[in-house]
């Protein structure tokens, strides 16, 4: 799972579905990889305003790889563009579990596969 | 709900592959709906299969489906630099509320066995979209002329399909079948908003809104 999913992905429980603190969704014992591919800036700077930047930086904490720019920076600086490519769309999740903030509810990925199927007292 | 998870979830694990084979060419509506979106968009393709459409979207396209083994076959085959998929049920997605500039959702919603749980489905899709997003919609037509696809009662809306794998082994899958019209009575019953409908290979397709 790449990181950018990672922002767009909260906790699917009945009781945190659709609330805010139920992300991001913390990475925990995860093994990260990357995989690279081509940029296309006029792309990546479209989505900026797409990204939940809070989410990005908590997630980027938790995986002990702080952001080391801001939204507005990035805007200004074309070559950063690059770095924030690398960071959403090369880096991917391999194995892990991705804990819900709120209810701290588990969540597995395995081979890259994250699933969000619940138990039936869950849902 | 038994009747989806032996006839729906169960198959499509098991169908996963020879499924996938028979699985490649998009329909050209859901191109032309794709290939239309502003460059940059952000959304979700929701019973995404195999990901067929992970490739012919231009934009960043995050897939999920109930079946594990069809999501392990998007991801190996997918080419596409801005597509990810995982696993989930579209009763209960995990995609971040009000966040996405589009969805699709091609020939799922009718493999849910009770209107309520379809309407919910739709309720979901709508639930993630951005304000200014919309959602393309496709199941399978009452109309269609596919004999094997007809029930023995012609007035009769949930049917079984055969599906026959190479080692001869044939499963049946569940689908709710579409009349014309179904589609929107369900979509309002969403709280959704029709922008446009139409008809394409043996389905009913609507692209769909937040009703303000
Ligand atoms: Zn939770």
């Amino acid at each position: 799972m790449k990181l950018l999913t990672l922002n767009f992905v909260q906790c699917a429980t009945r009781d945190c579905a659709g609330r805010q603190d139920a992300f991001p969704l913390a990475p925990q014992n995860v093994q990260l990889a990357a995989q690279e591919t081509d940029l296309d800036p006029d792309f990546m700077a479209n989505i900026l305003a797409k990204i939940d930047w809070p989410g990005l930086e908590t997630s980027l904490n938790q995986l002990g790889r702080p952001l080391t720019f801001t939204k507005e920076q990035v805007e200004q600086d074309q070559n950063l563009l690059k770095e924030l490519h690398s960071i959403l769309i090369e880096t991917t999740i391999q194995e892990g579990e991705l804990v819900c903030p709120r209810c701290s509810h588990i969540y597995h990925v395995k081979d890259g596969i994250a699933s969000f199927l619940l138990p039936p007292h869950l849902v | 709900m038994e009747k989806e998870n032996t006839h729906v979830h169960q198959v499509y694990d098991k169908i996963a592959s020879h499924f996938s084979n028979t699985r490649y060419k998009p329909w050209p509506q859901v191109s032309k709906y794709l290939n239309a979106l502003p460059k940059g968009s952000i959304g979700a393709d929701i019973g995404c299969g195999n990901g067929k459409y992970f490739t012919c979207s231009p934009n960043i396209v995050i897939g999920s489906d109930r079946s594990v083994e069809l999501i392990k076959i998007a991801l190996r085959r997918s080419v596409s630099t801005y597509s990810d998929a995982f696993v989930c049920d579209m009763l209960n997605m995990p995609y971040r509320n009000a966040s996405l500039d589009f969805a699709i959702s091609i020939a799922a919603i009718h493999h849910i066995s009770t209107q309520d749980r379809r309407v919910q489905a739709i309720k979901n899709i709508l639930a993630v979209l951005a304000p200014h997003g919309t959602a393309l919609l496709y199941v399978w037509a009452k109309e269609q002329t596919n004999k094997k696809i007809q029930p023995e009662n012609p007035d009769d809306l949930d049917v079984m399909v055969p599906w026959t794998t190479p080692d001869g082994t044939t499963y049946s899958r569940y689908y709710h079948l579409y009349r014309e019209g179904d589609i929107n009575i369900e979509i309002k019953l969403a709280g959704g908003k029709l922008i446009e409908s139409g008809y394409e290979r043996d389905n009913h397709w609507a692209v769909i809104t937040h009703a303000v």
